[in-house]
C-alpha cells in the first residue's frame, strides 16, 4: 500500500512543481539545474522505498510511475483541459517582428537568449521572424516570414497590436 | 553569448524598440475527435504492469501472518508466524507456552537447524543454543512463557521446517513455512 501511495504522491509533486517553475528549465540545464535535478531524486529515494530493498518493492514502484506516466499520457491526449493544466501552453514571444516583453518576463528569457535563437535559425534582425515561440518542452521555436510574405509593418510598431 | 557580440552590434539598431503589449497566437494546429486507442502490445502489457500495483494495493505483495493454537490439556501452545515477507525483511516468529497444570513443569522449544540454516540472521529470546534449543523453562502453573525469534531470510523462496515442544507432559511439533517475495 504505502509504496504506491508514495510514488503517486511524490510523481504529482514533481509535476506540479516542473510545471510550477516553467518550460525555461526543461529547454537548457544549466549547471545549477543539473545539481537540482541530481540531487531531488537522492532526498525522494528513501522517502519512495522506505529501506525496502527488495525486488518486489521496486517492481512495485516502477509499474506505479510507469502506469502514472500512461495515464498521464492519455489524460493529456484525450482532454485538452489536461493538457492544458499538465503541460501548459506555447508561449509567443515575437509576434511579427516585435518582442512581447510580459510573455519574456513571465518565462524569464532574456533578449540575448532570444538573440541567440533566432541566429541559430539564421536570424539576424527581429523583423526578419514572424513568430518565436516558446514551446511546452522549453524550446525556442523561431518561425521567419516565408519568401512570398512580406512584414507589413517592417521596422515600425504595429498600430493597434 | 560572446559569440554572438558583434552580430549583436550591428542588429541592435535594427532591433531596436521592436515591443508589442497584445498578444496574438499564431495559427492552431487542426484538431480532430481524439479517442483512447492503445497498440495490442500495450493491450496486453499495461494491464499486467497494472496488476503488480493493484495487488500491492489488496496487501498480496505485503507481509502476512498467520496465528494458530494447540492444546493437550497440560499445555496451550499459541503461535504467531510470518508466513510472507519480503526479501530481507525480517520473519517473526512468536509463541506462547501456556502451563494449563496447576504445578511447576518444564519445557524446551527446539527449532529445526535445517529450518535455521535457510536464514541469515537469527534473533532469539531466550537465546537458543547451537542445536536450536531453548534454555529449560520453568513455567508456573496458569503463567505463560513467550519465546521470541526474529529471523532473517538467506533467498527468496519458500523456508520451511519444524518447532518441536518437550517438556513435562508435552512432545510435539509444528510445521513452520513462509514465503519471501524477491
Amino acid at each position: 500500500m504505502d509504496t504506491v501511495v508514495r510514488v503517486t504522491l511524490v510523481y504529482f509533486f514533481l509535476m506540479a512543481a516542473m510545471r510550477v517553475i516553467g518550460k525555461r528549465e526543461f529547454g537548457e540545464l544549466g549547471p545549477f539545474d543539473i545539481v537540482v535535478l541530481l540531487l531531488i531524486p537522492e532526498m525522494i529515494t528513501n522517502a519512495l522505498t522506505q529501506s525496502d530493498d527488495s525486488l518486489t518493492n521496486a517492481f512495485v514502484g516502477v509499474a506505479t510511475l510507469v502506469g502514472l506516466v500512461f495515464l498521464t499520457s492519455v489524460l493529456t491526449y484525450r482532454f485538452r483541459w489536461a493538457e492544458r493544466a499538465i503541460e501548459g501552453s506555447p508561449t509567443v514571444l515575437v509576434q511579427h517582428g516585435y518582442l512581447v516583453p510580459r510573455q519574456l518576463e513571465r518565462e524569464r528569457i532574456s533578449p540575448d537568449e532570444l538573440l541567440a535563437a533566432m541566429h541559430q535559425a539564421g536570424i539576424e534582425t527581429m523583423d526578419q521572424v514572424k513568430w518565436a515561440i516558446l514551446s511546452t518542452d522549453g524550446k525556442i521555436s523561431i518561425v521567419p516570414w516565408h519568401p512570398g510574405e512580406r512584414n507589413p509593418h517592417p521596422g515600425e510598431r504595429i498600430p493597434g497590436m | 553569448m560572446a559569440s554572438s557580440a558583434g552580430v549583436l552590434k550591428s542588429s541592435t539598431r535594427a532591433n531596436r524598440k521592436r515591443v508589442v503589449d497584445n498578444i496574438a497566437q499564431p495559427p492552431p494546429p487542426p484538431d480532430f475527435p481524439r479517442r483512447f486507442r492503445v497498440t495490442p502490445l500495450q493491450a496486453v502489457g499495461i494491464p499486467l504492469l497494472l496488476l503488480l500495483p493493484a495487488l500491492h494495493l489488496l496487501g498480496v505483495l505485503d507481509a502476512a501472518t498467520t496465528r494458530a493454537a494447540f492444546t493437550n490439556g497440560e499445555w496451550q501452545v499459541e503461535y504467531e508466524l510470518t508466513t510472507r515477507q519480503r526479501y530481507q525483511k525480517p520473519v517473526h516468529l512468536r509463541l506462547h507456552l501456556t502451563n494449563l497444570a496447576p504445578a511447576i513443569r518444564a519445557l524446551t522449544v527446539v527449532v529445526d537447524s535445517a529450518y535455521l540454516s535457510q536464514f541469515v540472521e537469527v534473533r532469539a529470546t531466550p537465546p537458543l543454543d547451537h542445536h536450536g534449543a531453548t534454555p529449560v523453562l520453568e513455567i508456573a502453573g496458569g503463567a505463560t512463557a513467550v519465546v521470541r525469534l526474529d529471523l532473517t531470510p538467506a533467498m527468496p523462496g519458500w523456508v520451511g521446517g519444524e518447532v518441536a515442544f518437550r517438556g513435562d507432559g508435552i512432545d510435539r511439533a509444528i510445521r513452520l513455512r513462509s514465503f519471501i517475495l524477491p
